[in-house]
C-alpha cells in the first residue's frame, strides 16, 4: 500500500534492516490472526479466571480449570466477499436485510480559508494549499480504541494553525494568491481510506471545488507528541530530485518556518529513507507534487506506543491520577501545549507567506496557547469540557461525556437520505474549524438559519457560545466548509466496484449482542470419565440379570403363605 | 469425551428402569396402560407442588420448605392413586379378559403404577443434569463434588426403585387396613428427600447415597415380603 517499492532503488525496499520507522512495533496489528481475540474489561472476571488458573492448572493434574469462548461474527472470507454477500442480501430482502458486514470508512472534514465561490459561477479555480491531519486512530477492540495521542497532537495542532491562520480579517482572506484548505483525514489508520478517496474524488470530479492539478502544495501535520525544540521536515526524496524547483519550495518553507518561529527549529529528515509514511504518500502516488510532513521525529518515531491502546496521556509524560482536578490537568497539559503552539504558530506564518507571496505578515496571525491547552485537554482527557460545549451547534443533543472520544473510525454511514454520520468527535473537530476559519456573523438563530444555503460548499452554524452570566452568547459562523466520504473507492452507491483491485478495502463484521460468551469450569480427565461409563454400563446388565431372573421364578418367589385378601 | 460420563449417568439412572421395563412391562399392554396412569399422578403432585412454590413467594428460596410439602403431596397422590384403582376394579372385573385379568393380578397392579410414579419421578430429577453433563464441563468449578454426576444418576436410580416399592407396601397396607405402615413409608420417602438436602447444602451428597441405599435394602426387602416373598421361596428357586 505504501508509496515505495523495490524499484526505486535497494533502500526503499521492504526489508527490516531498511530503516524501521517504529522500532518497538511488532506488526501484530498487520498479521493475519486465525482465531478469535477476547478483551475481558472486568477486572473481577479476569481475577477470576487467573485464580482459577492458578487453583487447578498450575500442577498440570486433572481436574484442569478450562474455558470455552464463544464469538460469532457474522462477517466470512475477506472483506470484498462479505460485503457483497451483504449486497445480495440487501436487494433480495430489502426491508430487513441479514447484513454480514459494513466497509469501514467516515467523513473528511474540510475547511477553505478563503471563502468559497460555488462550482457553478466559478471560471478558474485557485491554486490550493492543503494542510492535512489524520484524525482517527486504530482500534481492534471498537470502545479501546488506541488514544493515539501521539497522533491526535497532529490534528490538534492543526486546528491551532487554522485559529491562528483564521484571525486575519475576510479582506485579507479574499486576497490571498492561493487558498489554504485545511484538510482532516478520516480512515488515516486503516491504510490512508480518507486521503485516498480524496485523491479517487479529486480525480473523478468528485471533490467540490479542488481538482488534483489544482493543489500547490501540501503541508502535512503528523506526530506531534514528544516534540521539545527540534522538528522535522520530511519530503519525498524522489520526487523532489525529479523537479529542481520543488525542492527550492520545500528549502523556502523551512526556511519559512525557521525565520518565524519561537522556541523551535526545523531541519529537514533524513531523505535517505524515503518519506515517513503518511497521507502525502497517497498523494504522491497520483501527483508528483511539492509536500512536506511535519513531526517530532527523524528516523524513527518517538512514540514507543505507535497505534497501541497504550498511547495514552501518560505516554505524552503527563502523570496524572484518579485525584487530578480539571485546572491541575490543565496545568499539566501547559508545557505540551507550548510547544505544539510554537510549532502551529510558525506554521501558521509559513502558510501565510506561502499563500500571500509577501513577506509581510499581518499581526492578526496569532495565537493563545491556553486554545491549545483546552484541545488537549477535551480531545485526550475530558470531552465534557467548555471549548466543546461552546462548539456545539444550539440544535444538538449530544450530551458530551466524562471520558475522551475514542478515536476509532467504525463503519461508514449515511442516514437514510444519504446524508453524512458523522461520529461526535468528527463533528466537533468539523464545527472548531468552521470557528477558526469561517467568517462570524452578527445574526441571531431565526436569520442564521433562514440563510442556509444549498450551496456545497458554505455551511451555516449556530453555534452554543461562551457562558456569560447563565446565559450562553449564541453566535452564527458562515464557513466555507464541508465533509467529503472517507470510503474506499472500491465502493460506490453502497455497492462493490472494479476499483476492488486496485484499493484497499476494510470492512467490519456485524454481530449481535449475545455473540460474545465466555464459561469457565472444571473438566476431567478420560479415566475419571471411563469409569462412570463402565460403572453405568455394570448397572444395566446387574439390573438386566436380576429383573429376569426375578421374574422367571415370580410364580414360586410370590406364592404367598395365605392368599392375598383382594383380587383383580 | 464427556459423552462417556453422560451414558455412563444414564445407563446408572435408568439401567434398572429400563430391565424392568422391558422384562416386565412391555409385554403386557394394560401394565403400559396403568404405567402411564401412575406417572401421571406423579405429574399431578409435581404440579400441586409447584402452585404452592409459586403462591408462597417468600419462602422461594427455602429448598426445604417446598420439599417437605412435594413429599406429602406425592404420599397424597399415592393415596388417591389407590383409591381411583379400587373405584376401577369394578369396572375393570366386568371389561377385562382372564388373560388380561392375570396380568395385572395380585401385587403386579401396584407395582406397575409405582413404577410408572417413579419413573415420572426419575425423568424430571435427573434429565437438567443429563443435559449439562453433555460437556464441555464437569462439575466443581466452585468447590462442589466432582462427583455431582454420579450421586444424582445413582440417587435417581435408587428413588425409581424406591417409589416401587413403596407403592407395592403402601397398597397392600391400604388394603389390609395395616395404617402404621402406611405412616412408616411416609416417614421413609421424607427421610431420603431431607437426606438430599445435603447434596446442596454441604458437600456431604455421600451421606445421602449411603443412606437412600440403606433405606432401598429395608424397602426392598419389606416389599418383598409384602408381595408374598419368604426365605422358604427363595430357597424352592435354587
Amino acid at each position: 500500500i505504501g508509496l515505495y517499492n523495490a524499484s526505486y532503488g535497494p533502500q526503499y525496499e521492504c526489508k527490516p534492516d531498511n530503516n524501521p520507522w517504529n522500532p518497538p512495533g511488532d506488526g501484530l496489528t498487520q498479521q493475519n490472526i486465525p482465531f478469535p481475540i477476547f478483551h475481558i474489561l472486568q477486572t473481577e472476571a479476569v481475577q477470576e479466571i487467573v485464580q482459577c488458573y492458578n487453583k487447578y492448572n498450575s500442577k498440570e493434574v486433572y481436574p484442569l480449570c478450562s474455558m470455552q469462548m464463544k464469538s460469532h461474527m457474522f462477517g466470512a472470507v475477506d472483506a470484498p466477499t462479505c460485503i457483497r454477500r451483504t449486497t445480495y442480501q440487501t436487494t433480495l430482502t430489502p426491508l430487513s436485510p441479514e447484513m454480514y458486514c459494513d466497509a469501514m470508512g467516515g467523513w473528511n472534514m474540510v475547511a477553505s480559508l478563503k471563502p468559497l465561490i460555488s462550482r457553478k459561477n466559478k471560471t478558474k479555480s485557485d491554486s490550493t494549499i492543503l494542510v492535512t491531519a489524520a484524525l482517527d486512530s486504530r482500534a481492534f477492540m471498537m470502545l479501546n480504541t488506541a488514544p493515539g495521542n501521539s497522533l491526535a497532537t497532529g490534528f490538534i495542532t492543526l486546528l491551532a494553525v487554522a485559529k491562528a491562520i483564521g484571525g486575519i480579517s475576510e479582506k485579507q482572506k479574499n486576497e490571498l494568491n492561493k487558498n489554504i484548505m485545511f484538510v482532516l483525514f478520516d480512515g488515516e489508520a486503516f491504510d490512508n481510506i480518507g486521503s485516498t478517496r480524496t485523491v479517487f474524488d479529486m480525480q473523478h470530479m468528485n471533490f467540490p471545488v479542488v481538482k488534483l492539478e489544482d493543489i500547490d502544495s501540501i503541508v502535512e501535520i503528523g506526530e506531534l507528541g514528544h516534540v521539545d525544540s527540534q522538528l522535522y521536515v520530511h519530503t519525498d526524496p524522489m520526487s523532489a530530485a525529479l523537479h529542481k524547483s520543488r525542492l527550492t519550495q520545500i528549502d523556502q518553507i523551512i526556511a519559512e518556518i525557521n525565520n518565524n518561529a519561537q522556541g523551535i527549529n526545523a531541519t529537514k529528515a533524513s531523505s535517505s529513507v524515503g518519506l515517513v509514511p503518511s497521507s502525502l504518500q497517497t498523494f504522491l502516488k497520483s501527483r508528483n507534487l511539492p509536500g512536506v510532513v511535519v513531526t517530532d521525529y527523524d528516523k524513527q518515531t518517538k512514540n514507543k506506543y505507535f497505534f497501541s491502546r497504550y498511547d495514552e496521556l501518560k505516554n505524552l509524560n503527563i502523570n496524572y491520577n484518579g485525584n487530578t482536578t480539571d485546572e491541575e490537568m490543565l496545568q499539566l497539559l501547559q508545557p505540551l501545549a507550548q510547544k505544539l503552539s510554537n510549532v502551529a504558530l510558525a506554521t501558521a506564518k509559513m502558510l501565510y507567506l506561502e499563500a500571500a507571496t509577501t513577506s509581510i505578515l499581518p499581526p492578526e496571525i496569532s495565537l493563545n496557547t491556553s486554545l491549545v491547552t483546552e484541545m488537549l485537554f477535551c480531545y485526550l482527557y475530558k470531552a465534557n469540557c467548555s471549548l466543546f460545549t461552546e462548539a456545539t451547534s444550539t440544535n444538538s443533543v449530544t450530551k458530551l461525556p466524562n471520558f475522551p472520544y475514542n478515536r476509532y473510525v467504525t463503519v461508514f454511514q449515511t442516514s437514510t437520505t444519504g446524508l453524512p454520520i458523522i461520529n461526535n468527535w468528527g463533528v466537533l473537530s468539523r464545527n472548531l474549524l468552521a470557528i477558526f476559519t469561517g467568517e462570524h456573523l452578527p445574526d441571531n438563530s431565526t436569520t442564521c438559519q433562514r440563510s442556509l444555503s444549498t450551496d456545497e460548499t458554505t455551511t451555516y452554524f449556530y453555534f452554543n457560545g461562551k457562558l456569560n452570566n447563565g446565559t450562553r452568547e449564541n453566535f452564527c459562523v458562515k464557513s466555507s466548509s464541508f465533509v467529503t466520504k472517507a470510503l474506499a473507492p472500491a465502493i460506490e452507491d453502497n455497492e462493490l466496484t472494479s476499483n476492488v483491485e486496485n484499493y484497499g478495502l476494510w470492512a467490519e463484521s456485524r454481530w449481535t449482542t449475545t455473540t460474545f460468551n465466555l464459561r469457565m469450569f472444571l473438566q476431567h480427565d478420560e479415566v475419571n470419565q471411563g469409569m462412570t461409563l463402565l460403572a453405568g454400563l455394570l448397572v444395566l446388565l446387574v439390573s438386566f440379570t436380576v429383573v429376569y431372573i426375578v421374574d422367571t421364578k415370580a410364580e414360586t418367589l410370590f406364592q404367598p403363605a395365605e392368599p392375598v385378601s383382594t383380587s383383580y | 469425551m464427556p459423552l462417556m460420563v453422560f451414558f455412563g449417568c444414564t445407563m446408572i439412572a435408568f439401567g434398572p428402569s429400563l430391565a424392568m421395563f422391558i422384562l416386565t412391562i412391555a409385554k403386557y399392554p394394560l401394565k403400559i396402560i396403568l404405567l402411564v396412569v401412575g406417572a401421571f399422578c406423579w405429574l399431578l403432585a409435581l404440579l400441586f407442588s409447584a402452585l404452592l412454590w409459586l403462591a408462597v413467594v417468600p419462602l422461594k428460596e427455602q429448598l426445604a420448605f417446598s420439599l417437605v410439602f412435594s413429599v406429602i403431596f406425592q404420599e397424597g397422590m399415592r393415596y388417591g392413586l389407590f383409591r381411583m384403582m379400587k373405584n376401577a376394579e369394578n369396572g375393570l372385573d366386568d371389561a377385562l379378559s382372564e388373560d388380561e385379568k392375570k396380568s395385572i393380578s395380585n401385587h403386579k397392579l401396584s407395582y406397575t403404577t409405582g413404577f410408572g410414579f417413579g419413573l415420572m419421578y426419575g425423568l424430571f430429577s435427573i434429565v437438567n443434569v443429563l443435559s449439562q453433563s453433555i460437556g464441555p464441563g464437569s462439575v466443581g468449578i466452585d468447590g462442589h463434588s466432582s462427583n455431582f454426576m454420579l450421586i444424582s444418576a445413582f440417587l435417581t436410580s435408587s428413588t425409581i426403585l424406591l417409589h416401587t416399592f413403596w407403592n407395592v407396601i403402601v397398597f397392600d397396607a391400604l388394603n389390609k387396613q395395616q395404617y402404621y405402615k402406611v405412616i412408616t413409608v411416609v416417614c421413609l420417602h421424607m427421610l431420603v428427600s431431607c437426606c438430599s438436602l445435603l447434596n446442596v447444602q454441604q458437600n456431604l451428597a455421600y451421606v445421602s447415597v449411603i443412606v437412600s441405599y440403606i433405606v432401598l435394602i429395608g424397602t426392598t426387602v419389606w416389599a418383598f415380603k409384602a408381595a408374598g416373598g419368604s426365605v422358604v421361596n427363595i430357597k424352592s428357586c435354587l
